[in-house]
């Protein structure tokens, strides 16, 4: 059974983060420190992580889709530690081409976002939703 | 001597923006009601106060806009985690971002609310 399209979407996605240096991807093995990871919750062996979670894809007209994806990542700091790395995410995939180079997608945008302050263990948090809009696959 | 003819038109534009600008703040606010049942129905629920938290805030410019808000201290931290395994023992529609999905999954609906109300209805 071939992946959903938004897995592809999110595994090329984890794949620009590790090489820009925002994040650890590494498919298999251990949870590490600053790892990514494209399903299920937030780990707790870890303080500092990435989780994308695939949203609902919007079809678009009669052969474009609009799919999308949130990026929802903890850092040990205050909230602008978070926001750092969410403009340094910005600045990687928002009003971006042809980023990542799959599903035909032409062009991503930051759709939402929030931050949120310190839990008790002093790691902030920030979610951006990115919105892609490819071709149906 | 020469002839001189002055051609003029008296127009109502004032009025007639004033008057779409007003069917613009109404169809906005329809269509923000509308998103708010929408959203509703997806909200989690577990006695109902996050569901009874959504309100439309109503727009009084077009270009400002209606807002849909959730006034509960923990609604954004719910909302922003689509990851979580809602429970849907009392709403089989649960899920998280579901203020965003239902405006995002519908505005085609939304906007025809707007651009109906533009028209005259």
């Amino acid at each position: 059974m071939a992946d959903a399209p938004e897995i592809v979407l999110n595994r090329a996605l984890a794949q620009l983060l590790h090489d820009a240096g925002l994040a650890v991807y590494k498919p298999t093995g251990a949870i590490v420190e600053r790892g990514i990871r494209l399903d299920g919750i937030m780990p707790t062996a870890v303080s500092e992580f990435t989780l994308l979670t695939p949203l609902r894809p919007i079809p678009d007209g009669r052969a474009d889709m609009t799919y999308r994806t949130q990026i929802f990542t903890r850092r040990v700091g205050s909230p602008l530690t978070v926001r750092s790395w969410a403009a340094d995410l910005r600045a990687l995939v928002d009003q971006q081409a042809y980023r990542p180079n799959v599903l035909g997608i032409s062009w991503a945008w930051e759709f939402s976002g929030t931050d949120f302050d310190p839990d008790s263990q002093g790691r902030s948090a920030v979610a951006a939703t990115y919105h892609f809009r490819g071709r149906r696959a | 001597m020469g002839v001189r003819a002055t051609v003029t038109m008296t127009n109502n534009f004032g009025g007639v923006t004033d008057e779409i600008e007003r069917r613009l703040v109404a169809g906005e606010n329809k269509a923000a009601e509308r998103g708010m049942a929408l959203a509703v129905d997806r909200s989690p629920w577990d006695q109902g106060t996050l569901a009874g938290a959504h309100s439309v805030e109503p727009a009084t410019d077009s270009q400002e806009g209606a807002a849909i808000v959730v006034d509960t201290p923990y609604a954004t931290r719910l909302h922003e985690h689509p990851e979580y395994d809602f429970s849907t023992d009392a709403n089989p529609n649960a899920e998280g971002k579901w203020v965003e999905n239902a405006m995002v999954e519908n505005r085609a609906e939304l906007g025809d609310i707007i651009r109906q109300e533009v028209r005259g209805g």
